[in-house]
């Protein structure tokens, strides 16, 4: 018995004056459509951790080769400090279509810089929409939006 | 340059491409095996030339240097799936997407051994990959 995992990542990038950067890492050299979008192929590797219990943000990295449309989207994100991205993983079935049973994970990241070598460029992001538990919404304190802060630690949001 | 020259070999040797997975085993003997493309890539191709004059030597090396300074991956010329039926030339060729649509490079530099003045035996060895759309043959 073998148990078949086909994943394909999607790749949805907005830079800092809108534009969309869209890349699939599954379907060699194909542009596939997915929720009415095209995708062309890039291939990248995410990994990291999305989400976490007390909402600290972890790192998720996407690793590209350092090739020409990769530094362009560097460059169009300024550093990837001011890009988006929407991550799709979809679970496909044994003959590479999307699995219809639903199997499919969003994540909703924001672009916190890049770093280069000779042969890879890492596009580092944390998440944008994270725990419930420990800081939702996720914004600092401000005397807007809890009144005059007291003088004491002890601040109870209730 | 382009496609490889068009030189009859002695022997070949091919080996199909692998595909982009990875086998999990857990503690109870189960396999897990994850799927990373769609694509077969890696395909071998060992081609032996024996007893070629210089001129297609040189023919060959010519080939050689023109392809791997600008890293330019290429299509088989048809000389080389000589004698084989149309399915097999097909498969060795590589060029439909479910056999990943492959160009080949060479994994190594021809080795060449000089049998008498004039003459030649030339080795290669080639690697299909995956085309890149950006810098290889179409």
């Amino acid at each position: 018995m073998t148990i078949d995992i086909r994943i394909a990542q999607f790749f949805d990038l907005t830079t800092a004056d809108g534009t969309r950067h869209c890349y699939q890492n599954y379907f060699a050299n194909t542009r596939y459509t997915y929720q009415n979008f095209s995708y062309d192929f890039a291939p990248f590797r995410a990994e990291g951790t999305s989400s976490t219990n007390t909402g600290d943000n972890t790192i998720v990295q996407v690793l590209f080769p350092n090739v020409d449309f990769v530094l362009r989207l560097l460059d169009a994100g300024n550093g990837n400090r001011l890009s988006r991205l929407l991550l799709t993983t979809v679970w496909l079935t044994s003959t590479n279509e999307i699995a219809a049973n639903g199997a499919t994970q969003l994540e909703y990241l924001v672009g916190i810089g890049a770093s280069l070598s000779d042969t890879t460029i890492e596009l580092r992001f944390r998440s944008a929409i994270d725990s419930v538990i420990s800081s939702f919404p996720a914004r600092t304190i401000i005397r807007q939006l809890v009144g005059p802060l007291p003088l004491s630690a002890s601040v109870s949001l209730q | 340059m382009s496609n490889f020259p068009s030189v009859t070999p002695t022997s070949r040797r091919y080996t199909p491409g692998t595909y982009p997975q990875k086998t999990y085993r857990s503690l109870s003997g189960i396999v897990a095996r994850r799927t990373y493309g769609n694509s077969p890539y890696g395909a071998r191709l060992d081609l032996e030339f024996k007893n070629i004059s210089d001129t297609t030597v040189t023919t060959l090396l010519n080939h050689y240097h023109a392809q791997t300074t600008v890293n330019r991956r290429f299509q088989l010329s048809t000389p080389i799936t000589a004698g084989m039926n149309t399915g097999l030339s097909t498969e060795v060729q590589s060029l439909t997407a479910d056999r990943g649509n492959l160009r080949w490079e060479y994994a190594q530099p021809p080795q060449i051994e000089s049998v008498r003045p004039g003459v030649s035996n030339v080795s290669i060895t080639l690697s299909g990959e995956i085309r890149d759309p950006n810098t290889d043959e179409s």
